[in-house]
């Protein structure tokens, strides 16, 4: 009886102390590359940011019924263009853009980094090539569609899903942003 | 079995994808790029060989009935410590490998190299048998993921650096870097390991 409970109590002791380092451990790690990951986040934003609206020199953030833009501002303080962002269904999971819309309010630039989306590797992965994402430019309402859906927009091979939920984000998107933006100016 | 025999039984007598034929789950599922797979490689053989040595350090104070919640707290905290220093440093494999970075706590190798051997070991040989058998792992990782690479992809990629493209005419073949690609590869990967075993005898 006495021995069982012995070898109990030193079981729980040791599992105890090996538990305490362990945490110990992590907690050491974690509060250091909690900071490093942080930064590189703030930064990708941010690069997107300065990708999407590349003569802005200031940006401000503003909020119109809940959804968030950001208008960008050149050296003079004049409105150079917004950022919208969208986050359609893809073939697996959401695909974050970031759209930037010049003042005449067509599409300026498209933005997905490869952190943005979970598509098949090789396939749906393709939307994040300039090739494809260069087609939106200067588009506007209805030609902001794939060629099968008779807009203007030609999808990647074998990824028509994932094409066709970019095309069909930033047209959502746009379209929300006129509602929001578009008549004021 | 001497120290020269541990390190070099893991890379092809005893290889562990291609002989034991196990930690096939992220062998299969993240070698669809060379990059990819040399990443996942690399953070498994840190757990290997990082868990093989305090495993075999604390093994004379080990009680035999609670040897495997005391293996899983400590090969858990390497992959913890293993999947925020890679969000860290390099976000991009982070995202590529996903789920398969925390998945490295059950993979069967590690568990299976603490159980059969680090526990039995002294620290020297346990930190041989996980270099070695980190190795093999890479190594098949690596061959795996640039096989269908090329084939399925038309590109070569390590560390981030592209070393082969076959350029726009290149018609690759997409089941490659698909699921059952990665099958038929390594189908071939076994055949061939098998060959050269038997030819040297």
């Amino acid at each position: 009886m006495f021995n069982i409970a012995k070898d109990a109590l030193k079981m729980g002791l040791v599992l105890l102390v090996i538990c305490v380092i362990a945490a110990g451990a992590l907690a050491q790690v974690y509060s250091i590359t909690k900071v490093i990951i942080d930064k590189n986040e703030a930064e990708a934003e941010k690069k997107k940011r300065r990708d999407v609206l590349p003569l802005a020199a200031r940006f401000e953030e503003k909020e119109i019924d809940g959804k968030k833009y950001i208008l960008g501002y050149d050296a003079e303080d004049k409105q150079v263009g917004s950022i919208f962002k969208a986050a359609p269904k893809g073939y697996s999971g959401p695909i974050k853009i970031t759209v930037g819309v010049a003042p005449d309010h067509s599409v300026s630039a498209v933005i997905i980094t490869k952190l943005d989306q979970t598509e098949t590797p090789g396939l749906g992965t393709n939307i994040v090539k300039p090739k494809f994402l260069n087609q939106f430019k200067g588009k506007k309402g209805n030609e902001i569609k794939l060629k099968k859906d008779s807009g203007t927009i030609d999808a990647i091979t074998a990824a028509t899903i994932s094409s066709r939920a970019v095309a069909n984000g930033v047209k959502a998107g746009w379209e929300q942003y006129i509602n929001d933006l578009g008549e004021k100016k | 079995m001497n120290k020269w025999n541990v390190f070099v039984n893991g890379i092809m007598k005893e290889n562990p994808v291609l002989v034991l034929v196990i930690g096939l789950c992220p062998a299969l599922a993240v070698s669809g790029s060379a990059n990819d797979a040399f990443g996942m490689g690399i953070a498994a053989t840190f757990v290997l060989i990082a868990s093989n040595i305090l495993i075999s350090a604390v093994r004379k104070f080990t009680p035999d009935q609670i040897r495997i919640p005391i293996f899983i707290v400590i090969i858990s905290t390497f992959v913890t410590i293993v999947d925020y220093t890679m969000h860290a440093a390099d976000p991009v494999l982070y995202a590529n490998l996903g789920v398969f970075v925390p998945l490295i706590v059950v993979n069967c190798i590690i568990l299976g190299r603490a159980e059969a051997f680090a526990y039995r070991n002294d620290v020297l040989s346990s930190i041989l048998d996980g270099i070695g058998m980190g190795i093999g792992f890479t190594l098949t990782l690596t061959v795996l993921g640039a096989v269908r690479e090329i084939i399925g992809n038309g590109t070569i990629t390590l560390l981030n650096y592209e070393l082969l493209n076959l350029g726009e005419g290149f018609k690759p073949a997409l089941m490659f870097i698909m699921p059952p690609g990665a099958f038929l590869v390594l189908g071939f990967l076994i055949a061939l390991n098998r060959l050269l075993i038997k030819r040297k005898g």
